[in-house]
């Protein structure tokens, strides 16, 4: 109420009254002067850059003496066979990702829920988060370690049942698989916390309600915990798709080697590589571009179709 | 919801127990790849290399761990790490509270502006190769600040912290206005002080963020000598690059060396996992906050 009585004042600004509400502001402005001078400096003038991606730029010459190109640097990657191989292999992955490393913090969320040894249950938390707090690097290292052929533990349980130990990493046919399952044992404890704490909001009196009719822990579970989940579950399951075009860099460059690069080559990887190891910023900057675009696209439908479902969208 | 409250019929009994059985079989699972690590850098090279290792060490010994500490490379690089995080974590919230505190406690015009100034990257960002033509024309390239200054002021967090500083009480800091109190003093004196556990809460993710970063480091410090951990971590480990960092006979062709390497590779590994995994317990409650007050909105 006295919000709106307050800003009916302020509204209809003419000339002297604003410029006083802006001197009377005036340190307050020099408070925000360095933060809009960082962001200016790290966060906006790299749009300006993106100018890259209408020229061959080449570093020593800067854009006056480098060759300007019009949209030549979008024609020839929307030509380029790799291109569109790159951009099925980001949304094959990420399709994986969302049969499989989607549902598995749900299921855990919903099991955990059920568990009643109270320090059993904190046990289980701590020991499924630890792999979140691990960094990608020393992730790879570990499935590197644990599907080593010759002296990892993939390599002996293929021993020990008589089968001659495959180098996984090195076939394109376990990239995916690779990928998915380890995303599986890194994501899906930490993924279980926001629905855990989703669980924790539904009223207790719909169980009891439930018990006093009857139902059995697999009825109650089917129409009362699910149902009080599924808002949470249908939220995170559009902010996913809304990142249907990223991938997480470190893990797929990490993972990535000469054998399997036909389906681990990403469109962030070729990137990297493209712009910063052969220095052809232009075509780099081009497909980055591309990129954003279709992330902010993707990402602005998915956040309408969130605030339409519950108003929880990031904006 | 206490346990005391309900009755154990038999029923329920049985599937506590099966519960149980599973999740300790998932509690394995999760930790067997760690231990599996910990266990191949302690054992002795015969059953490293026959693959025998599994959940403990085999012959205890302490050979890698002695070379990875005597080595100046991976220490340096440790150090690094150290710094950047420290220092990334003390600027950033510095600047996180000095983008927050005028959105949630200053009436000023532009207001609504300045709010979208501030998130609009988050919702278009430049991409990898702009981001790094601004590094270099900084004069940043090699230098630590590249990767302090890159993540400085985070969209998200300042979300989360000026909706924290909104429910501040009002009265505070209009009482310290009348007395004449200027808005640094304000933020600085009053702001500070009152919102102690949430840029804890921030740094620590800042710290976390920092520690485990790889992507930066990769592009923006290519001088073998500032390497962070993370990237002498990559290139010992998945490189298997032991002659820069003159680990041992780790890269004669003879079969003791390959298994050294190997337990050196896992205690290289160990070690900087070390930081994370000794703290995690005490700090994940701090980032389930984060987690659980996205979901619910800042």
């Amino acid at each position: 109420m006295e919000r709106t009585k307050v800003k009916r004042k302020v509204n209809p600004v003419h000339g002297r009254k604003m410029w006083r509400e802006i001197w009377r502001a005036r340190y307050v402005y020099l408070l925000i002067l360095p933060v809009v001078i960082y962001m200016l400096l790290f966060h906006y003038w790299p749009m300006y850059w993106l100018k890259m991606s209408f020229y061959d730029y080449k570093i020593f010459k800067g854009f006056d003496g480098s060759e300007f190109l019009g949209l030549e640097n979008f024609r020839k990657l929307f030509e380029m066979k790799d291109f569109w191989k790159m951009i099925r292999n980001v949304l094959v992955l990420n399709l994986y990702s969302l049969l499989f490393c989607f549902p598995a913090p749900v299921i855990l969320a919903v099991m955990l829920n059920e568990l009643r040894g109270a320090k059993f249950k904190k046990a289980v938390q701590t020991i499924t988060y630890l792999p979140h707090f691990i960094s990608m690097v020393a992730f790879v290292a570990l499935i590197t370690t644990f599907v080593s052929p010759s002296t990892g533990t993939m390599g002996s349980i293929m021993r020990a049942f008589g089968r001659e130990p495959i180098y996984f990493l090195g076939d394109e046919k376990y990239f995916r698989a690779i990928c998915v399952i380890s995303g599986i044992w890194q994501g899906t404890g930490w993924g279980a916390v926001v629905y855990l704490s989703a669980l924790t909001s539904i009223d207790s009196n719909l169980y009891e309600a439930a018990m006093v009719d009857g139902a059995n822990r697999w009825q109650r579970l089917l129409h009362v915990t699910l149902p009080g989940i599924s808002t949470t579950i249908i939220i995170m399951l559009i902010l996913k798709v809304g990142t249907m075009v990223s991938v997480d860099f470190e893990k797929v460059y990490l993972l990535q080697n000469s054998a399997n690069l036909s389906v681990s080559e990403m469109l962030q990887t070729w990137i990297y590589k493209r712009g910063l190891i052969k220095y052809d910023y232009g075509l780099a900057t081009a497909a980055g571009l591309f990129n954003s675009i279709i992330a902010m696209v993707l990402v602005t439908i998915s956040n309408h179709f969130s605030n339409k479902y519950s108003e929880t969208g990031i904006w | 919801m206490d346990k005391g409250k309900k009755k154990w019929r038999k029923n329920d009994i049985t599937v506590e127990a099966v519960l149980v059985l599973i999740f300790t079989v998932i509690c394995v699972v999760t930790l067997y790849p760690i231990l599996n690590v910990l266990a191949i850098s302690l054992s002795a090279d015969g059953y490293v290399l026959r693959g025998d290792v599994t959940f403990y060490p085999k012959e205890l010994t302490l050979t890698a761990y002695g070379a990875v500490m005597k080595n100046q490379q991976i220490l340096r690089s440790f150090g690094n790490s150290i710094f950047i995080a420290g220092v990334g974590c003390i600027v950033s919230l510095g600047a996180t509270l000095l983008a927050a505190y005028p959105i949630a406690c200053c009436r000023f015009p532009g207001k609504k502006l300045y709010s979208i100034f501030l998130l609009l990257p988050m919702w278009f960002s430049a991409g990898t190769i702009p981001a790094y033509m601004c590094i270099n024309k900084l004069g940043l390239v090699n230098s630590y600040w590249s990767l302090i200054l890159s993540v400085l002021v985070v969209p998200y967090n300042v979300l989360i912290l000026s909706s924290f500083l909104r429910g501040l009480p009002k009265e505070i800091l209009e009482s310290a206005r009348i007395d004449g109190a200027g808005e640094i003093r304000i933020m600085v004196q009053i702001v500070f002080p009152l919102s102690k556990a949430s840029l804890a809460t921030i740094g620590l993710w800042v710290i976390a963020g920092h520690w485990n970063d790889y992507m930066k480091p990769l592009m923006y410090i290519t001088d073998f000598n500032k390497f962070t951990l993370q990237q002498v971590l990559q290139d010992i480990v998945l490189n298997a690059n032991a002659v820069k960092y003159e680990l041992g006979n780790a890269t004669t062709a003879t079969t003791a060396g390959a298994a050294l390497a190997d337990q050196l590779k896992n205690a290289v590994l160990i070690v900087s996992m070390i930081p994370m995994l000794v703290i995690y317990p005490f700090i994940q409650k701090y980032f389930v906050k984060g987690v659980t007050l996205g979901a619910v909105k800042g």
